[in-house]
């Protein structure tokens, strides 16, 4: 995707030559990069204020909030903001003394892009995610019944994100191995009773899935399943195996 | 009258190529997705665009299949004109040549007052295209399929074996060659295991091969299973994909449980061609969004929570199909060899 950006980039850019002045990137261009559905640095601004209050809107679908409480949750979300347009400036920064040297060409333009994608990623995957200040301030804010309230709404989007995940390996399984209705019911019906995914907006779920499945007591796949159907879910349950000193790595199993 | 979307056939239609009605179906779906006046409007409109398949033709058996066509237009334009406050401003020429092939000589409507103006182009036909070795394990796994769940004799399943095996050997046909296929806006490219640019999606293919093709093997009662059974497994796999959309929206658009709800009915109800593996995708890549069947998102959100969407990178990602890793997890069930 980086290379093809590049090459696209290059391709626009260049002109009749590929001198290196002939590329001409300003501020404006690398803004854009930042912040691209956004379109510019003020819109993000007011963007993301509209995102705070979502969040807020978030926690309120849960339990009400006092007016204090949304007050705080807000100036932590601001800080989010704020925390994120400092590194904007930073880059912004590092971009201008490039400029000011004269030397944005084509060895270094993939460097210059490298200052904007990580920050283009931060906006597109979301400033408040579980270790922004508004989610810590939001914690801490909440008094124990609403954070039980919070904890229980979680769990039941947990709970649909985890059947979301299993349903998507199940029926991916079954276009390998075909199954019958009642037999990817009662596989379905063993996941959800055995299986709990720690955490299962990770991107990595569908891995998680795989190894909890390699978990389950064989004698209970093959009361679902015939004997040429459990031959290639084996398989599939050996892979799992082989999942697991990956995702201990990455803390998504103990 | 103005014209406000001219469209040329991508070049998948091709001449002398003996063609199933579903087949045909398919190509007008196909020719209709490229429209966009609504995800709804687009389902009538497939009807209609059925009509603007060029050449159709039938194998010589196949007399049946061409008064089912005929009956099927005629119904086509009887349901979807009123539905889409649509007139056609020409009767859709529609010539028998030969009395095996019909050829569509071309169309002109008006859509809500609009001119949907198309043309179609042809292509050369494919000669001999060998098959596509990367869909055998599919057509493998679709007879183990018919098997678990209509339990047919020894001899049905060598019947059965047999007209997939026809089928199979004529998927030569979805690999487009790069040059002359004409990708629009919006649409996802399905690529195989060798980069080949697939015109369709290869487990639709498959599925509709075999409904095609089981009818004649088995009894009315196992065929009629089979359909269950195949919708079930639809059903479930579209389930799977839209839960986890929503699920991908409700992390950045956070969603009452209203809101949810709507948005998965609403999908479910017009997002017919949403793939699994397609949808994975969106997973391993969270900072971008599927596109979505028109009109969903408009009805569900509310002004706060669509300005954020519109600041979404919601794009199509091109996806190879997995069959890579599948293909040694299939049952070890080689039915065509």
């Amino acid at each position: 995707m980086r290379a093809l950006f590049v090459f696209c980039l290059l391709v626009v850019l260049g002109s009749r030559s590929a001198k290196s002045q002939d590329i001409q990137i300003d501020i404006n261009q690398f803004d854009s990069w930042i912040f691209s559905n956004m379109q510019s640095a003020e819109n993000a601004r007011r963007l993301l204020g509209d995102r705070i209050e979502m969040e807020i809107d978030r926690i309120t679908f849960s339990t009400p909030l006092r007016e204090d409480q949304i007050l705080k949750i807000r100036f932590a979300g601001k800080g989010d903001i704020k925390r994120f347009f400092d590194d904007v400036e930073d880059a912004r920064d590092e971009f201008r003394k490039v400029q000011a040297k004269g030397e944005i060409d084509q060895n270094n333009i993939n460097d210059i892009y490298q200052l904007a994608m990580p920050l283009q990623q931060r906006i597109s995957q979301g400033l408040f995610g579980k270790t922004s200040l508004l989610k810590k301030v939001a914690q801490a804010t909440v008094d124990d019944q609403q954070a039980s309230e919070i904890r229980a709404r979680d769990e039941r989007l947990r709970e649909l994100k985890s059947r979301a995940a299993m349903m998507a390996f199940l029926a991916n399984l079954g276009r390998q191995v075909p199954m019958t209705h009642a037999q990817r019911e009662k596989f379905l019906e063993l996941m959800l009773k055995n299986i709990k995914i720690s955490d299962p907006a990770n991107r990595y779920v569908s891995y998680l899935v795989m190894f909890e499945v390699s978990e389950l007591p064989r004698a209970k796949l093959t009361e679902i399943f015939d004997t040429a159907q459990m031959v290639a879910i084996n398989k599939n349950r050996q892979q799992g195996v082989a999942m697991k000193a990956t995702l201990k790595q990455m803390g998504l199993i103990e | 009258m103005r014209c406000f979307k001219r469209f040329t056939s991508p070049g998948f239609v091709e001449e002398g190529e003996s063609k199933s009605l579903s087949r045909i179906f398919f190509l007008g779906q196909r020719l209709s997705s490229l429209l966009s006046p609504g995800q709804r409007l687009k389902k009538q409109l497939a009807c209609l665009l059925v009509l603007l398949t060029p050449i159709s033709s039938f194998a010589d058996d196949a007399e049946e299949e061409i008064s089912a066509y005929e009956e099927m237009l005629a119904e086509a334009v009887e349901e979807t004109q009123p539905l889409l406050e649509l007139e056609l401003e020409f009767e859709p020429t529609i010539k028998v040549i030969e009395h095996k092939e019909v050829r569509v000589m071309g169309f002109q409507g008006r859509l809500r007052d609009e001119a949907v103006e198309v043309e179609v182009a042809v292509r050369p036909p494919k000669a001999n295209e060998p098959p596509l070795e990367f869909m055998k394990p599919l057509y493998n796994a679709e007879i183990s399929f018919v098997k678990r769940v209509c339990n047919p004799s020894d001899q049905q399943m060598k019947d059965i074996i047999a007209a997939v095996k026809t089928a199979y050997q004529t998927t030569g046909e979805m690999d487009d060659d790069p040059n002359n296929i004409n990708f629009q806006a919006g649409q996802v490219r399905i690529m195989g295991p060798g980069n080949e640019q697939l015109n369709e999606n290869p487990y639709r293919r498959v599925r509709r091969d075999a409904k095609n093709h089981l009818k004649e093997q088995l009894s009315d009662e196992q065929y009629a299973k089979y359909l269950v059974e195949a919708k079930q497994r639809d059903d479930f796999e579209r389930g799977a994909a839209i839960e986890i959309v929503v699920g991908l929206i409700d992390d950045k658009i956070p969603l009452a449980e209203p809101e949810r709800s709507e948005l998965v009915r609403e999908l479910l109800d017009k997002w017919d061609d949403v793939d699994l593996q397609s949808v994975q995708n969106y997973v391993y890549n969270p900072e971008y969004m599927p596109q979505l069947p028109p009109g969903v998102i408009d009805k569900v959100l509310t002004k706060k929570q669509l300005a954020t969407w519109r600041t979404l990178n919601v794009t199509n990602i091109s996806f190879h199909i997995g069959f890579n890793n599948g293909q040694n997890l299939t049952l070890d069930e080689e039915w065509i060899q």
